[in-house]
């Protein structure tokens, strides 16, 4: 398998795809750093751009791993070379995990450069430094890596049996999109209050009323088995992960952070992921 | 005589089709074995089959001594360099680093060897042009060139010729050849232009609806289509007297018919017969080809 991964990576290190995503990556953290950095100067209000920033990326990282996978692994398929490694004398088995390795290091290493855009201009002086503790922080980064290591499980249990470069950017793409929607869907019903203050009418004057306020329950609110269906979801999604470790470091919440809950999820998605699409590979027909 | 592949009953089915059904093969040590067949006789599904892209539906095989089944077979596999339908090459890489990358698959310590094989191939003045820029031909022989990655001892060939212009031909048949007398590679190619394959073929597999129908040495193949002449007396034992005294080799296929191995003088024949009483009632001359002889074995449909 080292001569695989050894083969990987310098296709890797080759592709244009990988560097676009490097690229891409970096200068979107720099432009959305030092665009909300002139907007925090001119509506004088506070932000403070390692802490704020350095776990946004995470957002949108789903897609950028989908399209990356898609194109590693497509072209393997498109241009025929799996079967170079087929015939090759190299085992399934030793195929899928060479791609997995490569695929988690080109996602981890993609995300690494956004961060590094965001520290590089807190270095230049673009507000602060962390506010976080920064031991908090480096930890946070070794509990994101098993979260994006789990997008890249699961697109290469996506890509490897689908054999078709287009297809498996269009299921993946899809798929990650979904997943942000989902989220995001997800999140709002979870943080929803139980009940919503009802808007009180002001007085002909423009007062309000001086009596109690009135509350009603909120429809967005879910409780019960729902709640709980809702919560596991949440957790399970690696977008949901990956969303929590965001909001715990802009609001400064990492003490209360579940960090080895979140790595336990990501772990178990990696190993599912893995074992469901290295099943479905070693049945396919390669053509 | 020692086989470098056998296959026995081996069968492959997708769904409710039976691409290979009970396929028997043997290829022996150092042969070029041309396979032939029509389009979906089953010649892809069996080298699909023995390089690993696809697990038989029953039946085995071996290679090299290896079980199919066995975990030796992908020890076997490294054995084996094969182009399988079009040369798996990367398009956005040049020559030497698709090398490279079959090198670095092969676990192969260093690049030494690239250069001969761009020689061996033809391509080593294409310097940083990449393959999405190659004619066919040059991705044919780049394909050729990643097999050989390795040095094997089996190349597998699936319809290496197709596509390729007049030279392009000439210049594979003339590699292939090299690289069984000169490094003794066993070949297996595929081929539905037998022409071509009749130049190179020391022994032959004729497949059909996923059988061998026929397996044969090129010699033997040989003797079967000699030129010859068939001709039909009234009495065989006449003839047979009259070609025993002019010394011309001759096989007496029934009562009637007799193929003569020679260009005899009908003239001078049909006086000699008549001479003894038998009449000449027919005279055909005969030269079967690889085509006619693959056309008698399958059944005249076309291809």
């Amino acid at each position: 398998m080292i001569r695989l991964i050894r083969a990987d990576f310098s296709r890797l290190f080759m592709d244009k795809i990988f560097y676009i995503a490097l690229i891409f990556n970096f200068g979107f953290a720099a432009f959305i750093g030092i665009t909300r950095y002139f907007d925090s100067l001119e509506y004088h209000h506070y932000i403070n751009i390692p802490d704020d920033f350095l776990f946004v990326g995470t957002e949108y990282i789903g897609i950028v791993i989908a399209i990356l996978s898609a194109a590693f692994i497509g072209t393997d398929y498109s241009c025929g070379t799996i079967r170079n490694k087929l015939t090759s004398g190299h085992r399934r088995i030793s195929i899928y995990f060479s791609e997995l390795l490569t695929n988690i290091a080109a996602a981890v290493m993609i995300y690494l450069a956004f961060m590094a855009a965001v520290c590089l201009l807190a270095a230049l002086g673009f507000t602060a430094d962390f506010k976080n503790d920064i031991r908090d922080i480096v930890k946070t980064i070794f509990i994101l890596i098993p979260s994006i290591a789990a997008f890249a499980a699961l697109f290469t249990a996506i890509d490897l049996p689908i054999a078709s470069r287009s297809a498996s950017l269009i299921v993946g793409v899809c798929l990650a999109l979904g997943m942000i929607i989902s989220v995001s869907a997800l999140k709002f019903h979870l943080s929803a209050e139980e009940y919503r203050q009802l808007p009180v009418e002001v007085t002909e004057y423009g007062n309000e009323p001086m009596t109690e306020p009135q509350y009603e329950k909120n429809p967005a609110y879910v409780d019960g088995a729902k709640r709980k269906v809702y919560q596991a979801v949440y957790d399970i999604l690696p977008n949901g992960q990956l969303l929590d470790i965001n909001e715990a470091v802009i609001y400064y919440e990492l003490d209360k952070f579940d960090g080895k809950k979140q790595m336990l999820f990501a772990f178990g998605e990696i190993i599912v992921f893995t074992a469901a699409g290295l099943f479905i590979f070693s049945k396919r027909d390669i053509r | 005589m020692e086989y470098v592949l056998e296959t026995m009953s081996l069968c492959k089915s997708y769904r409710h089709f039976k691409a290979l059904n009970g396929l028997d093969m043997h290829i022996p040590k150092g042969a070029i074995y041309g396979f032939v067949g029509k389009n979906g006789a089953g010649k892809t599904t069996l080298i699909r089959l023995i390089c690993g892209l696809q697990p038989p539906t029953s039946g085995e095989f071996t290679l090299y001594g290896a079980k199919n089944t066995c975990g030796d077979i992908y020890k076997a596999r490294r054995r084996v360099g094969a182009v399988i339908e079009t040369p798996s090459v990367y398009l956005s890489m040049t020559a030497r680093e698709n090398l490279k990358q079959q090198y670095r698959v092969l676990g192969l310590p260093d690049f030494n060897g690239i250069d001969e094989l761009l020689t061996l191939v033809g391509l080593s003045d294409t310097g940083r042009k990449k393959v999405k820029n190659f004619s066919l031909g040059m991705r044919q022989r780049l394909g050729i060139a990643i097999a050989l990655c390795g040095d094997p001892d089996m190349l597998i060939l699936d319809e290496p010729t197709n596509g390729l212009d007049p030279q392009g031909i000439i210049e594979i048949r003339e590699l292939i050849l090299d690289l069984n007398q000169k490094r003794g590679i066993t070949v297996l190619i595929s081929s539905h232009i037998l022409d071509e394959l009749s130049r190179l073929a020391t022994h032959y597999g004729f497949i059909d609806n996923g059988r061998l129908v026929k397996e044969i040495s090129a010699q033997e193949l040989e003797t079967l289509c000699r030129k010859c002449a068939r001709v039909t007396v009234s009495d065989i034992s006449a003839l047979a007297l009259i070609l025993d005294k002019t010394g011309l080799e001759y096989k007496i296929l029934d009562n009637k018919t007799a193929d003569i191995y020679a260009h005899p003088n009908i003239t001078k024949l049909t006086l000699a017969l008549a001479d003894v009483g038998c009449e000449l009632l027919g005279f055909e001359e005969r030269n079967e080809s690889l085509e006619s002889f693959f056309i008698s074995l399958v059944g005249g449909e076309r291809q």
